[in-house]
């Protein structure tokens, strides 16, 4: 209430105050627990294999023809990651309600705003910190195993905080939206697993019916027609696809189609977090 | 040259050389006279239903391609700008289960529709075309820049002409025949003559030469709708000459275009030569063994939506979806150069030749590539560009006869080091690691925090 009587900029200032102080605490206790290492050196090793898989190719066949091997190993990496770190803000923000110390928070001077605003800063500059780990992974595995050395890889690492922005506001959304822990770790499960999923299995379904003989009565056609009518959708909403096409986009030197799927994903940040807070304030009754 | 004997097998009836036919002739007797008990004996005859059909003459890029759109087909795809023929058919159709689509039964019914095409964009008629005569030659020797589509009256020339040059090449052969037949006698004459039936020197006629092959393939001269639009959605119909619309020819009309052409390549490892991996663009890197040799084969590609291309192809394709594009290869490419650079070295030019795989002899498996060698191997089994993968990073693009670059003819080649395939997985313990540092810092921090206090 006394914001109200305050300036903006006064107001704004507050806020922004309250968000880091927040943010750094979180980003303080992440970045000094094991845990987010051992998430990063599994999310590696997960690259490391797909790498494998490469060089088995070509150690197997001779040759092998590639746009960008190393495309593959940073998604897994972004996709491990940013579902850890949106789980650790869905829990974040789940947690305060589940122990009745949000509404406490919120009568502090701080507004729901700056509450998720403080979460996302601190997991979102957790991956970045993180992503300098993947970035030197990558540019060694480069220099090791004699890859073509690309500044796409630069970028794309770059584009991935974009990414893991947008999956981190998801996070937040599903952790007020859920009310209470377990909720909201169900949603952001089902919801991440059935856009990943629509992704995969699109791409599968279409690989594997571009192989088939062209009948009218095969069912895998059905399928294949309804994936990509879902995913033609589901890539507006998901993180993931715009990072994938963006990734492609950034390959053909299209600066058009990468400002589309960037502007895409700023989009769905600003979507998400704003949710997030209409969300949260309606719950909390302000 | 595959597509080009494709074309002459479909409806076009292309008209082959009197020896080809010949040839041909006998082969099919041969095969009749084997299938022939078995078809009778499993013959199986499909209910036809009359329906009005576009027969769809269409430009692929590099020939033209001719396909079926049947009632059930709702949507017909065609490249833009160029010239595509849409004709107006009554036919029979039947549903031929082994490939699921509807195929026509040219030969039971065959009538064309007579009127004109409306072309549509938003229920309006933005065009109509009239029905024109038109014939597709080609010369085999070098299809893409020989291909024609005539029209009108300057088809009716062209067939005329082509006809002319077939019956010239037939009286031609015919007349060889003979003096070939004449010489034969001659030289057997002259062998019974001749002591110890050895010809002396001088004494042998000259043989007769055979004519030459005209290298010309043509279509027969048929009617359609000559359609060449600008990239768009349109509808089409047809508007019968009583003034009604047909039934069923009514469909949409989508006109598209390649989105960029290029060069792609064939590369064949000397090891799998049979089992080549495309490197489709620019962008893709080829990956090899150290010290393996590589085949380049060059060709023209276009890059295109892959469903509307697929469709473009056949109406009744269900295999294409998505709109992904995908890079289609045509004709090899004609640069008979290539400028291969290393790090660190001078640029050094490669020539296209001809190579040889020669069984090993033994049960083993086995083979080996060399150069071609016209006096010993019969003919070459592949003709491309040779490329040692070392440990310098290389970089090969084609040029043409003025030694300008082909644009899309670049390609990075990457020898891998295999052997450090591990080092990944190592490094990967590395944020382990510093998280392990981390934690026992904070841990020391902790604790000298507890021992001042």
């Amino acid at each position: 209430m006394a914001d109200r009587a305050r300036p903006a900029g006064q107001v704004w200032a507050r806020r922004l105050h309250a968000a880091r102080v927040i943010g750094e605490r979180q980003q303080a206790g992440l970045v000094s627990s094991i845990g987010i290492y051992v998430t990063m050196s599994l999310a590696l090793a997960a690259a490391s294999l797909t790498l494998h898989n490469t060089v088995r190719f070509v150690e197997r066949n001779a040759v092998l023809s590639a746009r960008q091997p190393l495309f593959l190993p940073v998604t897994l990496i972004v996709v491990a990651f940013s579902f850890i770190l949106a789980t650790g803000a869905a829990l974040a923000t789940a947690r305060e309600r589940d122990r009745g110390t949000l509404r406490v928070l919120l009568f502090a001077p701080l507004d729901e705003f700056a509450f998720l605003l403080g979460h996302f800063r601190a997991q979102v500059a957790t991956y970045t910190l993180m992503a300098v780990f993947g970035l030197v992974w990558a540019n060694l595995a480069t220099y090791l195993l004699n890859l073509e050395f690309s500044w796409h890889v630069i970028a794309a690492f770059a584009l991935s905080i974009l990414t893991v922005s947008a999956v981190v506001a998801f996070g937040l959304l599903a952790g007020v939206w859920g009310g209470t822990t377990r909720t909201a770790i169900v949603y952001l499960t089902v919801i991440t697993v059935a856009l990943i999923g629509l992704q995969v299995g699109g791409d599968v379904i279409s690989g594997l019916s571009r192989e088939m003989s062209p009948t009218h009565n095969d069912p895998i056609f059905v399928v294949r027609d309804v994936l990509l009518a879902l995913n033609a959708i589901a890539q507006w909403v998901s993180p993931y696809a715009q990072l994938n096409q963006a990734l492609d986009a950034l390959i053909d030197g299209n600066a058009g189609r990468i400002a589309l799927h960037v502007g895409a994903t700023i989009a769905q940040i600003v979507v998400f977090f704003s949710a997030a807070v209409l969300v949260l304030k309606r719950k909390e009754g302000r | 040259m595959r597509r080009a004997h494709q074309l002459g097998r479909r409806r076009m009836a292309w008209a082959e050389s009197a020896w080809l036919a010949r040839a041909a002739g006998v082969c099919l007797a041969a095969v009749m006279g084997i299938a022939g008990p078995l078809s009778s004996a499993q013959a199986q005859s499909f209910p036809r239903e009359q329906a009005f059909v576009y027969g769809v003459t269409n430009y692929d890029g590099r020939l033209y391609e001719s396909t079926l759109a049947p009632p059930s087909v709702s949507t017909i795809y065609l490249l833009a700008n160029r010239t595509n023929v849409l004709a107006p058919r009554n036919t029979l159709i039947y549903f031929w289960p082994i490939t699921n689509q509807y195929q026509a039964d040219w030969e039971q019914l065959n009538e064309l529709v007579d009127g004109r095409l409306e072309i549509t964009q938003a229920d309006r008629v933005v065009r109509t075309i009239e029905l024109s005569e038109y014939v597709v030659q080609y010369d085999v020797s070098s299809p893409e820049d020989s291909l024609r589509m005539y029209l009108g009256a300057e088809a009716r020339t062209k067939f005329g002409e082509w006809e002319a040059a077939q019956a010239f090449y037939n009286i031609a052969l015919q007349s060889f025949y003979a003096a070939q037949q004449r010489w034969n006698d001659q030289v057997n004459r002259l062998r019974q003559q001749s002591p110890g039936g050895v010809i002396p020197a001088g004494a042998l006629p000259p043989e007769p030469q055979p004519p030459t092959q005209p290298t010309v393939l043509s279509s027969n001269p048929a009617r359609g709708f000559v359609v060449a639009l600008p990239v768009g959605q349109y509808g089409i119909r047809v508007r019968r000459a009583d003034g009604s619309l047909q039934a069923d020819s009514s469909k949409a009309l989508v006109i598209f275009d390649k989105q960029r052409d290029g060069i792609s390549y064939s590369v064949m490892p000397q090891t799998r030569w049979n089992s080549p991996e495309t490197s489709a663009d620019e962008s893709q890197v080829v990956y090899a063994l150290r010290g393996s040799t590589l085949y380049l084969q060059p060709s023209r590609a276009g890059e295109y939506d892959e469903f509307k291309y697929a469709r473009m192809l056949n109406p009744q394709d269900q295999t294409a979806g998505g709109s992904q594009n995908r890079w289609m290869s045509f004709e090899s490419a004609q640069a008979a150069r290539m400028i291969v650079r290393r790090v660190g070295a001078p640029a050094t030019e490669q020539t296209r030749r001809d190579f040889y795989v020669r069984q090993l002899p033994g049960s083993g498996l086995g083979y080996e590539v060399q150069a071609f060698d016209p006096s010993s191997d019969e003919r070459p089994s592949f003709t491309g560009f040779e490329i040692q993968a070392s440990d310098e990073d290389i970089e090969v693009e084609l040029v043409d006869a003025a030694g300008t670059a082909i644009p899309g003819s670049r390609r990075r080649i990457v020898a891998l080091n295999t052997g450090l395939v591990w080092a990944p997985y190592v490094l990967s313990l590395l944020p382990f690691a510093i998280g392990l540092i981390v934690v026992a810092l904070r841990r020391r921090a902790t604790r000298s925090i507890r021992v001042t206090e």
